[in-house]
């Protein structure tokens, strides 16, 4: 070997190249930045809990941690997650195994990958998890590109050529999608990676990722690379086959790397919670997902869960936020809360506003959210603990919404979630940070709702403490199912305690209100104040104006 | 129990007007902002600077209180201040005599809950985890947790003197009981047993106080009875009453759980004179079950005799109570248990020793028909089981021993109008009664009970020669007229009571009327809502005030219009000539003539009972203006297999004398009828011999959900009482009684098995089938 390592940031510019075929032009200038053309769609991969945990702890966090974790993934978007590396040990394979438990369970929207060596018996670690949890895992196996690292290990063509023929078909017996990650790649000689791209397509993989592994590649760099690869499965004839885009931090470009890759077509990024891995470490995956998002390449996410995400990563990788990270540093934070969340500020002036100290539990520190209420945007900062009952009541006064019980039996704190009657006392605040909250100020508008009008009119409320919580089971039946019988109203508003009625009166009232919404019966009859009113006082009426002739 | 002056004012005079046609009308409630958020419940309120406030309570039944540390709690960041019962070592209680409370424990607390600390701090979670950090030494003390031990180990002493658990003892005697009972035909004898249940009110108690820069404290709390609660924060508070305001702002749901002072409301009040700023209390569900307040348990060894011609001849009845740690209104429970039993049918003779003990039980007090409910279970089932051996239709049986119209009762009660005949024949028919009874298949069944109740007690709480209620008005050149009350707005519907009767008596529209009410500063006093008082008292005296405005009106327009005020009639929007009637002039331009004739128009009106009562101790205990008759027949479903008892119907015939608004007294009907049906079947406030709860929270302790109601049918009985506001009665608590009792009727009628205890659990129905089995299979034997 001539070189221990090929720079694909200077050695094919302008010169005719190894890595090209002849007939073409070099790609001049770096990628197309139009993110909305060219990265739109891109799948986000959370390297957490694989790449994330090599960083120099050495822990390993509790398997409840990751869970919370994972769930947090979901609930920022990310596309796919890596849920370990089970050849690691024992409890690796455990807990890979538990992740993959958990996506099934809770149904979380997410693509299962884990990591491997270019081993037979890596992969079978995986093809058994899989098999264990019901859930198929994409292979991302592994193996040293650069010239340096064949040199350092002393392997040779063959073995690479062996090695990755294998694991390929040990993960296609099993079914499993198999992508070979090429470490080091942008410091591999364009001849070794044709071989191995080659072989690995060949026994039936599906997808290749690049890795700048020691933060060595430039925007030039990522687009040769780039389209290399997508020349050479071109020139194979291949379909199918995807790419990802794997970058570490060493020179601090990690993030602006995946954003090159991410414009220059690669279907998949990946990045780690806090950017944390090995050495300095990985991309930051929630600044890769607030920028993506910022760019119009993903829908974007709100900073309540980005920073949910971050203390939860934080927590399971037993790192501290730094004061000044762009999105979760108490810093910052202590800034939004005081432009945005004014009115804590001002009602609550005894609760803790601001995390003082990054020493402080998340739980006690605020968090920005926002709801949609009646249609309107309200923005608030709460506690990660605090309900929505007393979101609504204490941080917004909305205290329509009222409190029975605080444990879900009662009923009375009923709020109409995303169209779903739910009990605002079991429900985070955050869980209904950016949705629709419909509570019982908002239901009719500025006028007299049915369903008011006619518990009103047929006694369907006496001391009134339910009637919100009724109103609003009610209100979300009706929204579902206009026309619906007594026993469905009964069982609808079931979850409803009333101490007063006997129930009766309410179901008359609930089939009222819903023949007045289909338009069958006339609506708020029978108002006072207008039969024996007097006129308008003359000093407040306007004189009448002289008739144009 | 008054002390009856020379000066004591008697009730007004109240014209019979006829009204202007709203009285009687299916109006709205006009609840509309209440159950929007538009006006605020007590909870609701946030003041500037609030502070939270927590309660501990003890973990013991009975334990001396030795030391109480606070300091660990007072080092609590957020925490402003911790107050003990040292800090308000007064005696307090809601009957004058008995007064045996302390807001916080002072040196015993008496059961598991009893408070002993207070704390402020300066949200919800550091109040809570602040009063965990006070640090309380017990020395245990023995303790009586059921009615057994409160009777047989006296040495407990945790009655007045220490020498004996009771609480209360009553004996009263009407006719020569023995001899009516040794010539009767049959005497039926059960023992029967009442576990006690809970009010639930959806919303827990809930208390602020705010001690302002000039020295007036203000208490806003979820009570039924601001007056009660003013002058006992004047007492403990040692502060004069004329520095104190109670506000009660609307209240969600009370049921008699709400109608005496808590602790809660001295420690809000205490710890903001404290600390200067206001401090809010709110219990938690649990805590709401441990202050409870509901009905006694009660075991009743009941004799009622009759002849074969259906006459009850005696009635003789010795009742344990077990009442918990404190008196509350246990002295009144003690006597209702026996004094309201007399109507609707009744017998020759009478004799009730009832004893109410104390126990280290959350303390019981009264509950929606309080003190009669149980009593009335009792006797109802004992008149169906005299009934069978006497083969006697049940309905028949109370028909032959009803006491009338305009009658006293064997204990000296007055009564004036009576519709339980009307009553019993309305269920009697809308059930079918003669077609279905004892002809449903098996496992079906129908009951019925009768009973009557108070339309409010006939002299107050602490002796006064004052009104019981009063109203006041104040007249707009607009046409709006605002009433204050001081009446308590609990759900019953009484602000809409006020507004219908004072537009009514004017020829206002509904809209026109603003209620003002439980507010000790704006609103003249009114006893608050209990023991039925508010439509009759209430009523009573917003129509006084109303015809005096009334009164001023037709001058002014008879003047205008050239007539006597005698040929004025008042219509809805105008008053016009009785005999002319396009000879009018609009309401609202009466009252500016009336205004221009009189001065400023306003008003204030009274209500105050006459002179009533039995002429012996005790005597004016039941005594009341007006009673209230109702009938139930029940239908229930018995699934032999399971026990489980499913209760189809229950039809409800109550004599309200005069439905001022309809819709509300049918709600209020079917509310009872509920909640009777409720406490025979589900609810079961179990205190364990440790002195816990079995189950204080809303899915242990069973209240129905909407699937598990049966379907109410109430008919209305308009007796029109002479003294009745428009002839109106009570509503709100009358209709509870005949619950239980019909239930356990028609159980018989359906498997011919009679449980007498309550609940009616699926465990009691199968293992008394059980018993009834194998009695039927040794009786075969026998036979063989």
């Amino acid at each position: 070997m001539e070189h221990v390592i090929f720079d694909w940031n200077t050695e094919v510019q302008g010169a005719p190249s190894a890595a090209r075929p002849a007939s073409e032009e070099p790609t001049k200038g770096t990628p197309d930045l139009r993110f909305g053309l060219h990265a739109r769609g891109v799948q986000i991969v959370d390297e957490t809990l694989r790449d994330g945990l090599q960083n120099g702890s050495g822990v390993n966090p509790p398997i409840a941690h990751k869970i919370d974790l994972l769930h947090a993934m979901a609930r920022i978007g990310v596309d796919v997650v890596s849920v370990g590396l089970p050849a690691a040990g024992a409890r690796y394979a455990e807990d890979t195994f538990r992740l993959c438990r958990e996506i099934v369970d809770a149904r979380l929207p997410l693509r299962a990958t884990a990591g491997a060596r270019t081993v037979v018996a890596d992969v079978q670690g995986i093809v058994r998890a899989s098999e264990r949890a019901g859930l198929p895992i994409e292979v991302y196996s592994f193996i040293g590109s650069s010239p340096i690292r064949h040199y350092t290990e002393g392997w040779d063509m063959a073995f690479l050529v062996d090695s990755v023929r294998k694991s390929t078909e040990e993960a296609m017996r099993a079914g499993l999608p198999f992508c070979l990650v090429t470490e080091d790649t942008t410091r591999a000689h364009p001849d070794t990676l044709r071989i191995l791209f080659r072989t690995a397509i060949d026994a039936g993989a599906t997808r290749l990722c690049l890795c700048d592994t020691t933060g060595h590649v430039t925007p030039y760099g990522v687009a040769e690379l780039i389209a290399f690869t997508r020349a050479e499965i071109a020139g194979m004839g291949a379909q199918g086959v995807a790419l990802d885009w794997h970058a570490h931090n060493d020179r601090g470009l990690g993030i602006a790397t995946a954003l090159w890759a991410a414009s220059a077509g690669v279907e998949r990024v990946h990045g780690t919670g806090l950017g944390v891995g090995e050495r300095v470490g990985n991309t930051s995956l929630e600044l890769l997902v607030e920028n993506l998002g910022l760019l119009g390449a993903r829908a974007p996410v709100t900073r309540a869960r980005l920073i949910e995400y971050c203390e939860f990563a934080a927590r399971a990788l037993s790192w501290t936020i730094p004061d000044d990270h762009p999105i979760a540093g108490s810093r910052f934070r202590k800034e939004q809360v005081q432009s945005h969340a004014y009115r804590i500020v001002a009602e609550a002036p005894a609760a803790p506003t601001v995390a003082p100290s990054a020493g402080r539990p998340p739980s006690d520190r605020l968090v920005p959210m926002t709801l949609r209420i009646g249609g309107s945007e309200v923005e608030l900062a709460v506690h990660p603990r605090r309900t929505l009952l007393e979101a609504l009541r204490y941080d917004l006064d909305l205290i329509g919404t009222k409190q029975g019980c605080d444990k879900g039996d009662c009923g009375a704190c009923t709020v109409v979630l995303d169209g779903v009657a739910v009990l605002a006392c079991l429900t985070l605040a955050l869980e209904a940070d950016g949705r629709d909250v419909q509570t019982v100020e908002t239901i009719g508008g500025a006028h007299l709702d049915p369903l008011v009008d006619c518990f009103d009119r047929v006694g369907g409320g006496q001391c009134g403490f339910c009637t919100p919580g009724m109103l609003m089971s009610a209100t979300a039946l009706l929204d579902r199912n206009p026309r619906p019988t007594r026993a469905e109203i009964n069982v609808a508003i079931s979850g409803n305690l009333c101490r007063c009625t006997g129930y009766g009166r309410i179901v008359d009232a609930v089939e009222l209100a819903a023949k007045i919404r289909r338009g069958e019966e006339t609506g708020a009859v029978d108002m006072p104040g207008t039969e024996c009113a007097p006129p308008p006082l003359a000093s407040n009426t306007r004189p009448a104006r002289p008739e144009k002739s | 129990m008054a002390e009856e002056g020379p000066r004591r004012v008697g009730p007004p005079v109240i014209e019979k007007t006829p009204g202007s046609g709203l009285v009687g009308r299916r109006t709205r409630a006009l609840l509309a902002p209440r159950v929007t958020g538009q006006v605020r419940y007590t909870d609701d309120i946030h003041l500037p600077r609030m502070l939270w406030g927590r309660l501990l309570r003890s973990p013991h039944p009975h334990a001396r209180i030795v030391r109480i540390d606070a300091s660990r709690a007072l080092a609590r960041k957020g925490v402003l201040a911790v107050i003990t019962g040292r800090d308000m070592p007064e005696r307090f209680g809601i009957i004058p005599w008995t007064p045996d409370e302390y807001p916080l424990a002072l040196e015993r607390a008496r059961f598991i809950g009893d408070a002993v600390a207070a704390v402020a701090a300066t949200d919800e979670r550091i109040a809570h985890e602040a009063a965990e950090l006070i640090d309380v030494e017990y020395e245990i003390l023995p303790a009586a947790t059921d009615l057994d031990s409160a009777i047989h180990k006296p040495e407990i002493g945790l009655g007045r003197g220490g020498k004996d658990n009771v609480s209360k003892e009553v004996e009263l005697e009407f006719g020569d009981v023995d001899a009516l009972l040794a010539g009767s035909d049959v005497v039926v004898e059960g023992d029967y047993y009442y576990e006690g249940s809970a009010h639930v009110p959806i919303e827990t108690h809930c208390a602020i106080g705010q001690y302002d820069k000039n020295g007036l404290l203000t208490v806003w709390s979820a009570t039924q009875v601001p007056h009660y609660v003013h002058r006992e924060l004047s007492r403990v508070l040692r502060l004069s009453p004329a520095r104190i305001r109670v506000i009660q702002p609307p209240v969600g749901g009370a049921f008699g759980g709400k109608s005496e002072p808590f602790s809660l409301e001295f420690c809000a009040a205490k710890l903001a004179m404290i600390t200067g700023r206001p401090v809010k209390f709110l219990y938690t569900r649990e805590e709401e079950f441990y202050a409870h307040r509901g009905r006694h348990p009660m075991r009743m060894a009941m004799k009622v005799g009759a002849n074969r011609d259906g006459k009850l001849t005696a009635v003789d009845t010795l009742t344990h109570i077990d009442g918990g740690a404190y008196s509350s209104f246990g002295l009144v429970t003690a006597y209702y248990s026996g004094q309201l039993l007399t109507l609707p049918a009744f017998a020759q003779g009478y004799r009730f020793k009832s004893t109410r003990y104390f126990t280290n039980k959350p303390p019981c007090g009264p509950k929606r028909g309080h003190g009669s409910v149980q009593p009335r279970f009792a006797f109802e089932v004992s008149l169906d089981k005299i009934a069978e051996k006497i083969g006697l239709d049940p309905i028949e049986l109370r028909r032959r021993n009803l006491v009338e119209a305009n009658a006293r009762t064997l204990n000296g009660m007055r009564v004036t109008s009576n519709g339980i005949t009307e009553c019993l024949d309305r269920v009697e028919a809308a059930s079918q009664w003669k077609e279905r009874r004892g002809k449903l298949p098996e496992g079906r069944g129908l009951g019925v009970a009768a009973s009557a109740y108070i339309s409010g007690t006939n002299y107050a709480i602490y002796p006064n020669a004052m009104p019981q209620s009063a109203v006041q008005l104040k007249v707009d050149r607009s046409g709006v007229v605002t009433v204050f009350s001081g009446q308590s707005e609990i759900g019953q519907g009484c602000d809409t009571l006020l507004a219908v009767l004072v537009a009514d008596e004017l020829g206002l529209d509904l809209g026109a009327i603003r209620v003002v009410s439980g507010d000790t500063d704006l609103t003249p006093v009114d006893l608050g809502a209990y023991s039925s008082r508010g439509t009759f008292m209430n009523g009573n005296a917003a129509l006084h005030a109303a015809q005096q405005v009334r009164t001023k009106m037709v001058d002014a327009v008879a003047e205008k219009l050239g007539v006597t005020p005698r040929e004025i009639l008042v219509t809805r929007g105008a008053l016009c000539v009785a005999s002319d009637p396009t000879r009018s002039v609009p309401v609202t331009q009466a009252i500016e003539l009336a205004e221009g004739k009189f001065g400023t128009l306003g008003a204030v009106g009274y209500y105050n009972t006459p002179e009533l009562g039995g002429d012996y101790r005790g005597g004016t205990i039941g005594a009341s203006p007006a009673y209230s008759f109702t009938a139930h027949v029940a239908e229930v479903a018995v699934d032999v297999e399971t026990g489980r008892v499913e209760v189809k119907r229950i039809w409800v015939a109550h004599d309200c004398g005069k439905a001022i608004c309809p819709t509300i007294v049918e709600g209020q009907m079917e509310g009872s009828a509920y909640m009777g049906a409720a406490e025979a079947i589900l609810e079961e406030h179990v205190i364990g011999t440790d002195g816990l709860h079995m189950g204080p929270n809303l899915l242990d302790y069973k209240i129905p959900t909407s699937l598990d109601v049966p379907e109410l049918i109430a008919l209305l009985v308009e007796s029109n009482d002479p003294e009745g506001p428009r002839g109106a009665k009570e509503a709100g608590e009358g209709p509870l009684h005949p619950s239980i009792p019909a239930i356990a009727n028609a159980i018989y009628d359906a498997v011919g098995v009679r449980i007498d205890r309550l609940p009616f659990s699926p465990a009691r129905v199968l293992a008394a089938l059980r018993e009834k089995r194998e009695r039927e299979h040794r009786a075969a034997q026998a036979a063989e």
